[in-house]
Formats: structure tokens, C-alpha cells, sequence
């Protein structure tokens, strides 16, 4: 009955537009009534569950990320990958897919990567002859490899939501996100040679090495934060602050994308993103909460174990899902929704939490670029003015692609699972 | 859309707020390894107690301007007249939802204040004060509510207050629009 009740409420307010936060804590209130507990209860828990310092990372991951975009820390990456992949066919193609896995290394969220990288390599490719389709795909697939590739602001959710490490699971998500990128980058290099794309002149080495050395400030990013998190000097939460304070350096002093007296503007914009991703957390939770002692997580593990599902059958059901769901809700929604029940039933079918995690955010992003509604197609479809059918068309080989690696890192679970436990071991 | 003095206000504390939470973090990473004899051990607290207040000003101007990610879905293929009606139960519901917020946000924080609850930690920081961020941004929020809901009762303009957005918050902040200079 209360189901019922909540997902009448959920998807009508979800129907006519309401911000996510609004809806998720207006299903949360109604519940506690109908359950009979005081609402205060829903306060309570949104201020428990904000008073987390894993939580606050992911604001300050967004600040760094914020800095580096202002900084104009997007043209050094695309400039150090055009230089060494110059007079290959379909250079810049290629560079849109390294560049992109490096911006992914400072930025934790992809559709900040494929804006960024976008606004600078759609024009170029565009002017250079590529087909615009191509251009759209190449940005908005690659742009996706962000949320999977540390610091990801969703594996830091997911960790908090699963009780999870959130250390190991950056680790996880290293070699799928590469694998991806890899796959990428073979599809892009085999389909410039099949269209016959322009090839760019290749730079002398002096040149290759004086954009390197251009680009390293910003390569800091990521290095400090690894060093940092997986030398156990600092916490996850200290080392997004430090990374929050090396961008805003590199940006003010070496790459001068913005005047000091910006600083707290630029700040209070990135809050403002931040922001909207932390009102849904406080109020997810707050269901999450509701959910969790309602027993539904519980009914959930008995009704799947009296179906004797194998695990592969029930990865791949949910995978499925997962992919209906990402074609509606927006991927920090869907995981805050979804985990909650998910999370307890893992175990119960021998199914690793970690390996979990990452099965979970590659499909999210795939969700990020599939049609009808994913978002990156959006952000494309307005910064280049082009119709979504075109993005649509561009992105589809990627989608095909993102939809193989999902299977193997679905089904393989050594790819995921090789480089945290040769860090912490089991 | 025009910023108010308040507006201003508003975005310096939370850049301020941010700020402070950086370096907060930062000073207890160098004290830690370079100076222990000033070294802090409550900056992951007091970050939180910041960042906190920070996210709940920027959901005031998130609110302001319409930044809070919703799905568009519907909205984008309905037409203005039904759009003005789809928004007006909007602010309604956010309204009953953020008023709600603040009344059992007050009455938490009061409880705090009278049993002058304090944290764990050395700092034994007063709790009231972190709680106080809750109410007082869903206080905030629902008077932009009101405002909003007014805007579309009484000054509806379907040129500008219709829509058809991307959600800010993925895109790193306001998308092409470089921060104000002043």
C-alpha cells in the first residue's frame, strides 16, 4: 500500500517537473506520515547526514574542478595530447579521447568534461573537416570516461550510500575507465582511416616538449591527490581540499584564466553546483532512511533468493534496469534511489559491493548519453546548436562500444577488482 | 535577471564559507607534517560545519535561479499557459516542503541550544550552530519560493519563464558565463 503510495507521489511529482531534492523529500515526508513517525524525523536525519566529512569532499572536488575550468586548464591538455598524436589520421579525434580521460584525472563529473573539452575541440574538428556528427559523438562518448576515472564525485556517493571505501573504489575504477578509453580510441583511429578524416601536421620535438612542459602544472592535480589518498598521508577529504588549493594556484599563478579579486565568485559558482548535488543527498538519505527500515530492502533479498537467480542473471537484471532508469532520472538520482535497496542485497548473492560500484557508474553513464534523454546530449545539442538528432546519430557507435565494456566489466570482474586488492589486498 | 544587494551577499559568504573550508583543510595537512606543535585537529569538523552553510545559502540562489536539477522532460513539450500552471503547483509544494523544513529545523536547533549540545571533538563546538544552516537556508529558499510563485501568478512573462535549461550543477556552475568581475 505504501509502495503504491510512493510511487504514485514519485513519478507525478517527478511528471510535472519538480527539482529532484523537492521530490525525493516531499516522498520522504509523506512516508514517515503514512508510517506513522513525526516529521521531525525528516529534518533530523538531512541534518545527521550532512554532518559527514567524506561527504564534504565532493564539494571541494567540484571547487578544484571549478578553478581548473576557469583556468583554462582544458587548452593545456588538449594542446600536450595535439602534440604528441599529431600526423596520425584523424588526430584530433584521438585527442579528444586523451584529453578527455586527463580532464576526467582533475574533474570528478563527466558532462564538466565534455563541456569543457567540447567548447574548445567541437570548433576545431568542425572547421578541420571532420563531420559534425562524428565530432558531437566523439566529444559527448569520451566526455562519459569522467565519472569513472578517480576523483569521481559518484563513486564518493556510492561509497557513503554502501559503506564503502571510498580509496578503493577510485582504485576500481582505474582500469575500466582506461579500458574504455582504449576501446575509444581503436574505434576512432580504425573509423578516421575508413572515412579517410584530415590528418594534422606533426609538431617538431622542441615544440612537443615546450607544450608538455605547459601542461604538467596541471597534471599536479591528479598527482597529489593519489600520492596523497593512496600514500596515507591524507584523508579523501583532506586531499580534495589540497586539490581545491593546488588548482586554485596553478590557475591564478601559472595558467592566469581568472584575476585573484574572482576568487570568491568563482567559489560561490561552484558551490552553487555543488549545491544542487547535496540538497538531493540530504533528502535521498532521508528516504534512504525511511527505506531501509521499512524492511523493503530485506523482502527484496528473500523474493531474489527464492527465485534462485545466479548471480550473472541478477547483474544482468539489474543492469537492465538500471538502463530503463537512466533513460528518466539523472545519475546522482538514480543512485541514491536505487543503492539504498540495492546495497543490502549484494552480499546475500555473492556479489562484491567494489566490483558493484563500478558496474553501477559505468552504467550511469552510459544513461549520460543514451537517447532519449541523456544529458550530455543535451549539453552538446546547445553548445554546438546542432539538432539532438545528429548527437544521437555521432554517439551511437560509442554507445555500442559503451555497451560491449559494460558486459566485460560486468561479467569479468578481475578487471575491476585486480587493482584495489593488489593495493589492500582482500 | 537583476542581483540585488542581497544577492551579492549571499554568493561572498558562500565564496567566503569556501574558502575558508580550503584552507582549513590545508593548514591541518601542513601542520600535521611540518609544524605539530600548531597543528589542528578538528578541520575535517569544522569543514563541515562551513561547506554546510555554504550548500545551504547556494540552495537560496539556486532557487533564485533555477538552477536545482528537475526533470524537463514534460515541461519542455507543454505548452506556456500549461507550463505557468505546472509551476505554480511547483512553488506551492516547495513552499509547504521548505517552510516545513525550517519550523522542525528551528525546533531541533532550540532543543541543541537548551541542552547546549557540543561536539566530540577538542573544538566542542556548539551543535546549534551547525544545525541552524538547515532551517535557515529553507528559510531563505522559501522565500524565493514565494517570490517565484508570485512571478508566476501576477507577472507571468512566457518569454522568459518558460523553460527549456540544462541543470547547472554537472556543468561545473553556470555554464558559459564567466564569473562577474566586481
Amino acid at each position: 500500500m505504501t509502495i503504491i503510495l510512493f510511487l504514485l507521489l514519485f513519478f507525478g511529482l517527478l511528471a510535472i517537473g519538480m527539482p529532484i531534492f523537492l521530490v525525493l523529500g516531499m516522498c520522504a515526508a509523506v512516508l514517515y506520515i503514512a508510517s506513522g513517525e513525526p516529521l521531525v524525523g525528516v529534518t533530523q536525519v538531512v541534518i545527521d547526514h550532512l554532518n559527514s566529512p567524506t561527504l564534504m569532499s565532493l564539494p571541494l572536488f567540484v571547487m578544484a574542478a571549478t578553478f581548473m575550468r576557469y583556468g583554462g586548464v582544458a587548452k593545456a591538455l588538449v594542446d600536450v595530447s595535439a602534440a604528441w598524436l599529431g600526423g596520425i589520421r584523424g588526430s584530433l579525434g584521438l585527442v579528444t579521447v586523451v584529453a578527455c580521460t586527463l580532464f576526467a584525472a582533475i574533474s570528478g563529473s563527466s558532462v564538466a568534461t565534455a563541456l569543457a573539452m567540447g567548447t574548445i575541440l567541437l570548433p576545431a574538428m568542425i572547421e578541420k573537416g571532420y563531420p559534425r556528427s562524428f565530432a558531437l559523438g566523439v566529444v559527448g562518448a569520451s566526455g562519459t570516461i569522467g565519472i569513472v576515472i578517480p576523483p569521481s564525485l559518484a563513486l564518493i556517493l556510492y561509497g557513503i550510500v554502501a559503506e564503502q571505501s571510498v580509496p578503493r573504489l577510485f582504485l576500481a575504477g582505474v582500469l575500466p575507465g582506461l579500458l574504455q578509453a582504449a576501446a575509444f580510441f581503436a574505434w576512432v583511429w580504425y573509423d578516421a582511416r575508413r572515412r579517410k578524416f584530415p590528418v594534422e601536421p606533426s609538431l617538431p620535438w622542441a615544440e612537443r616538449w615546450r607544450v608538455t612542459a605547459r601542461a604538467i602544472p596541471a597534471l599536479i592535480v591528479p598527482a597529489v591527490v593519489l600520492v596523497g589518498i593512496y600514500g596515507g598521508i591524507v584523508t579523501v577529504t583532506e586531499a580534495a581540499a589540497i586539490a581545491a588549493v593546488v588548482s586554485l594556484m596553478v590557475s591564478l599563478i601559472y595558467y592566469r584564466g581568472f584575476h585573484w579579486s574572482e576568487t570568491l565568485w568563482v567559489i560561490a559558482d561552484a558551490l552553487k553546483s555543488a549545491g544542487t548535488i547535496m540538497l538531493i543527498v540530504a533528502t535521498a538519505l532521508a528516504f534512504g532512511h525511511w527505506m531501509t527500515a521499512s524492511g523493503v530492502p530485506a523482502e527484496l533479498v528473500k523474493w531474489v533468493l527464492a527465485r534462485h537467480l545466479a548471480p550473472w542473471q541478477f547483474l544482468l537484471a539489474i543492469n537492465v534496469l538500471l538502463l530503463v532508469l537512466g533513460c528518466f532520472l539523472e545519475v546522482i538520482a538514480t543512485l541514491l534511489l536505487v543503492l539504498p535497496i540495492l546495497a543490502p542485497v549484494l552480499p546475500a548473492l555473492g556479489v562484491d559491493p567494489v566490483h558493484f560500484s563500478i558496474i553501477f557508474t559505468h552504467n550511469m553513464e552510459i544513461a549520460l548519453v543514451h537517447p532519449p534523454v541523456g544529458l550530455n546530449l543535451f549539453v552538446l545539442s546547445t553548445i554546438s546548436r546542432a539538432p539532438i538528432g545528429e548527437v544521437i546519430r555521432g554517439i551511437l557507435p560509442f554507445l555500442i562500444l559503451l555497451l560491449t565494456v559494460l558486459m566485460i566489466i560486468t561479467y569479468v570482474p578481475a578487471l575491476t577488482m585486480w587493482l584495489p586488492q593488489a593495493v589492500y589486498g582482500n | 535577471m537583476h542581483d540585488t544587494v542581497w544577492d551579492k551577499v549571499e554568493r561572498f559568504l558562500i565564496g567566503l564559507l569556501g574558502a575558508a573550508a580550503m584552507l582549513i583543510g590545508l593548514v591541518q595537512v601542513i601542520g600535521r607534517y611540518l609544524a605539530p606543535r600548531y597543528a589542528i585537529s578538528w578541520a575535517e569538523e569544522v569543514i563541515v560545519y562551513l561547506i554546510v552553510w555554504a550548500i545551504m545559502l547556494a540552495a537560496s540562489q539556486l532557487v533564485r535561479t533555477d538552477g536545482h536539477v528537475r526533470p524537463d522532460l514534460v515541461l519542455r513539450v507543454a505548452s506556456p499557459r500549461i507550463q505557468r500552471w505546472m509551476e505554480v503547483m511547483n512553488c506551492i509544494v516547495a513552499i509547504a516542503f521548505c517552510a516545513g523544513l525550517a519550523w522542525y529545523g528551528w525546533s531541533i536547533v532550540a532543543t541543541s541550544w537548551q541542552l547546549d549540545e557540543r561536539s566530540s571533538s577538542d573544538l566542542q563546538f556548539p551543535m546549534w550552530l551547525y544545525s541552524a544552516a538547515i532551517p535557515t537556508g529553507a528559510m531563505l529558499m522559501t522565500g524565493r519560493y514565494l517570490n517565484r510563485l508570485y512571478r508566476y501568478l501576477f507577472a507571468f512573462d512566457p518569454e522568459t519563464m518558460t523553460v527549456g535549461h540544462i541543470p547547472g550543477h554537472e556543468t561545473g556552475g553556470g555554464l558559459a558565463a564567466p564569473p562577474p568581475a566586481d
